[in-house]
Parts: C-alpha cells; structure tokens; sequence
C-alpha cells in the first residue's frame, strides 16, 4: 500500500492524471506535477498559509492535505483568479493599487483567503477581515496595504452592484 | 519538510477500518488539520504512522443530526466549519459552535473535524474541554463489529482540579505534554452525542493566545447552570481537561441578565476563587494567573449571555 497510486484531479479547470507516492502533498502534486508553481510551499507544515488552495469550493492548506486525498477533486490556485483573457481578477487589482505584496511569496495564501471571505461575508467588516486573514503570515509588509486591499475589493464589489445608475 | 512514507488505504466501511487500524502502526486520518502538520514536522517522538486509514469513503460520517431527546449528533467526519455555522449546533449546543470558531483558521476549519480534535487530545485545544463541559458521550467502533461508548471525560482522562495553595515561583513549565485518548488498538470514534441541554443553561468560551487565533495557551469553557451551579472546563493547565465545580450563594435571577453583573454576583461563586489561584493546578504560575483571570471572564460572559434557547445562530 505505500506504493504509489494513481489519481485524477482538476485543476484550475484542467484534467491532471498523475502517479503519487501516498506521502506526496497536494502542494507539491500541484507545484511540480500539474505545473501550479504560484502555489507556493512556505512553512510546509500548516502554519504560514501561503500554500492555500481552493479544495472542492473551500479554502485548504495544500501541504495538509495529500495528493492522495484529492483524487477526482477540483481544484483552484491562484493562477486560475484572473480571468482566461488575462484581466486580473478585483482582489488581485486591489493587491496592486494598494501595493500590498513585496517579495509575494505570501501573496498567492493571501488572495486565496481573501476570496473566499469576500465570497461568504461580502461585507465583511474589518474584524472580520483581520480573522480571515490571521492564518496568512507576511514577512514583508507588516499587512496594511493587505488589510486596504481586502477593503478596497470588498467595497468596490459593494459600489458596482445596483448603484451604477444611481451616479 | 517531505513527509515520512507510510501506507494509506481509503476503506468503504466502517468493518474494514477497524480491521485496518487493528494494525498497530495504523493511525485514523480525518481531516488531518493536526496530523499531516504533525508528520512535517518530525518532531522526536512525533507520530511515525506505518498506515493512513483514510475514513473520507465511508458513507454518512459526516452528519451532524438532532437526536429526539434535543440532543445532537455529530459525524467523525463532520467539518469544524460546518459545526460552526449549522443552526442545529447554536441551538442545541451553542458552546461548542462558539468554541470552534476558535480553532486554527477558517482553511483549516474547512478540513479539520470536531471528532478529530477530541480524539488528537491536544492539552490546550478547544473541543477536548468543550466536549467535557458538555457531557459529550464517544459511539466507539472496534475490531470485529464490536461497538461501546465511552464519556469525553473517560476517554481523555478529565480530572477535577484539587484546591492548592497559590504557586509557588518557579520557572516558566513547558505546555503540558499531550498524552492522547483511552481508545486501544483497532478503535476509532464513530461520532459524539452532546445529550439535550437545559434550556436555562448558560455557557460561554474564552481563551488566551499570545498570537490571537493560534493555539490557546489557556481556554476556559463556562457552563452555568439556572439553580446557581457551575462548571468550569480548563484547557492547556494538564494534559487532559481539569474541571472545576462552583456553587452561587443563591440561585440567579431568571431571565436574562442586562449589563455586567454585579462583582458581588461573582463573587458569590465559593470554592476556588481566591484572587491569588483559581485552585486550579497548573504547569507554572503564569497558566494558573491567566487560568484565573479567564474562569472570572467566562462566567461574566455566561451569565450576562442569552439563555440557550435564545442564542442567535450566526
């Protein structure tokens, strides 16, 4: 039973057959066997978040779970938030204008997060915010321009629906 | 960093689990939340598992269902987030949906189970002294179809705490050192009954991290009771929850209770509340000082709450 095994999972939309020992993480299946290289392997032990994926339609620290766990899942990372032509999704926009990322070695976790609580809670206040976020570590920014960025995308979402016409 | 190799088997029954763990290396996986880190990081003495058995087939683990005493049931492989934000929970069991919301962060809450946590026994983890505070009762499966039941409080070896003077100075203790459960060989839990609660019970958790949202040095689960009694639940003073029995002077008011109350009202709990040591034995005087301060949290926090059955769900 140690032997390896062999899985199917999505990700980001594409089909992925592939051969894993059963300690293999989905972190490292996705960096190194479905070319995921923005998931990112921080800590590598569930602490730091940069490795956060979307698992199934819930957020997941990929170096928790095992490869072996995801057989015939559906998988997210943050190479698939912008959309097929390129536009970047809102959240990493707001990432941008608010300078939010320095070396961005946290910055994939961080979105990911982020989606996810702007997805549940769109209005979100900022304690909220700051809980979504705790389990994401930053050793760059010292978080504000994260924390603005959050803001900035929840409500600009918030502006754009039903008040256009308003203006 | 890479995880050692063991063997992983995904079974389709609870039979064929069993039989799996009755080998002695086989280890239970559920949501791995505290396991896969564990085996990252190993650590000497750490877990060393030779098999996985991962319980993700087996059908219906995950339900959390109302019993018909008003009690609640909850599947080995129902997700802290789903017993966090289900409405059966904040009714039924309101402390344990505010306890979890505690646990880690919401990516792991998403993978990680309640059954899960009780069974890993971490000393200062929420759902082991929530599980205990709650009268929380284990549906244990075993080798060969066998079937038994064990309390929270039997299978993590809760003790009551023992009055003591205040600690004496010593150097900070390192965290009490996790010991695990009474389960043997080849078990594993099924799921957790939190039997009805009455309906005048009030509850409240609180706990302290030097980094807020990380793991609690120190939890405290409150539950106070309408005829003037109470149960304080600690996490993180020994390896498995310590209790604590507190009696009023007189019953509390009925009906809910606006404001803080009145110091006098607090004070009027006996036994163990001297300002120097809550009484409760402790690995340093840093975990009895902060093992203090939160038991007097909780129960101001229980007792300016809502009853049970008026705890909005959120």
């Amino acid at each position: 039973m140690a032997e390896p095994r062999t899985i199917a999972l999505t990700v980001d939309g594409e089909r992925h057959e592939l051969t894993v020992e059963p300690r293999d993480t989905l972190a490292e299946a996705l960096r190194e066997r479905c070319g995921a290289l923005g998931v990112r392997v921080g800590c590598g032990e569930g602490h730091c978040g940069a490795c956060t994926v979307d698992l199934d339609g819930a957020t997941a620290r990929s170096c928790t779970v095992l490869a072996v766990q995801a057989d015939g899942a559906s998988v997210r990372t943050v190479e698939g938030l912008a959309a097929p032509d390129g536009e970047l999704h809102p959240l990493q926009q707001a990432f941008v204008t608010e300078h939010a990322l320095q070396c961005g070695f946290c910055t994939a976790g961080m979105l990911m997060t982020a989606e996810e609580l702007l997805r549940e809670r769109p209005d979100a206040d900022d304690d909220a915010i700051r809980a979504a976020l705790s389990g994401n570590l930053c050793r760059c920014t010292g978080y504000q321009g994260i924390l603005r960025a959050v803001r900035r995308a929840r409500d600009e979402a918030g502006t754009g629906n039903g008040q256009g016409d308003a203006r | 960093m890479t995880l050692p190799p063991f063997d992983y088997a995904r079974p389709a029954s609870l039979d064929e689990a069993t039989d799996l763990l009755a080998r002695g290396d086989a280890r239970v996986l559920a949501g791995g939340q505290s396991l896969v880190p564990a085996l990252a990081a190993r650590l000497p003495g750490g877990p060393r598992p030779g098999l996985l058995v991962d319980l993700y087939a087996i059908p219906g683990l995950d339900a959390i269902e109302p019993l018909p005493d008003g009690g609640v049931r909850i599947g080995a492989m129902a997700r802290q987030r789903t017993v966090e934000l289900s409405p059966l929970i904040a009714q039924r069991a309101p402390l344990l949906a505010e306890a979890t919301a505690w646990i880690g962060h919401p990516s792991t809450r998403n993978r990680g189970t309640v059954v899960g946590s009780l069974a890993y026994a971490e000393p200062a983890a929420e759902i082991p002294s929530v599980a205990v505070a709650l009268d929380a009762v284990a549906e244990i499966a075993g080798p060969g179809g066998a079937r038994r039941t064990a309390t929270a409080a039997e299978l993590l070896g809760a003790s009551p705490a023992t009055p003591t003077t205040p600690a004496a100075p010593q150097a900070p203790a390192n965290p009490p050192v996790r010991r695990g459960t009474a389960l043997t060989p080849g078990e594993l839990i099924v799921a957790l009954t939190i039997p009805a609660r009455s309906a005048a019970e009030r509850t409240a958790w609180v706990e302290h991290a030097p980094r807020r949202y990380d793991l609690p040095l120190v939890g405290v689960a409150a539950v106070v009771r309408a005829d003037g009694t109470a149960r304080l639940v600690f996490a993180g003073v020994g390896p498995a929850p310590v209790t604590l029995q507190l009696r009023s002077s007189a019953p509390l008011r009925g009906g809910r209770t606006t404001g803080v109350p009145a110091v006098a009202e607090l004070r009027s709990f006996e036994g163990h509340m001297d300002p120097e040591s809550t009484g409760v034995p402790a690995p340093d005087p840093l975990r009895a000082r902060i093992a203090g301060t939160l038991a007097r949290r909780a129960l101001r926090q229980a007792l300016r709450g809502p009853a049970r059955t008026e705890a909005a769900h959120g």
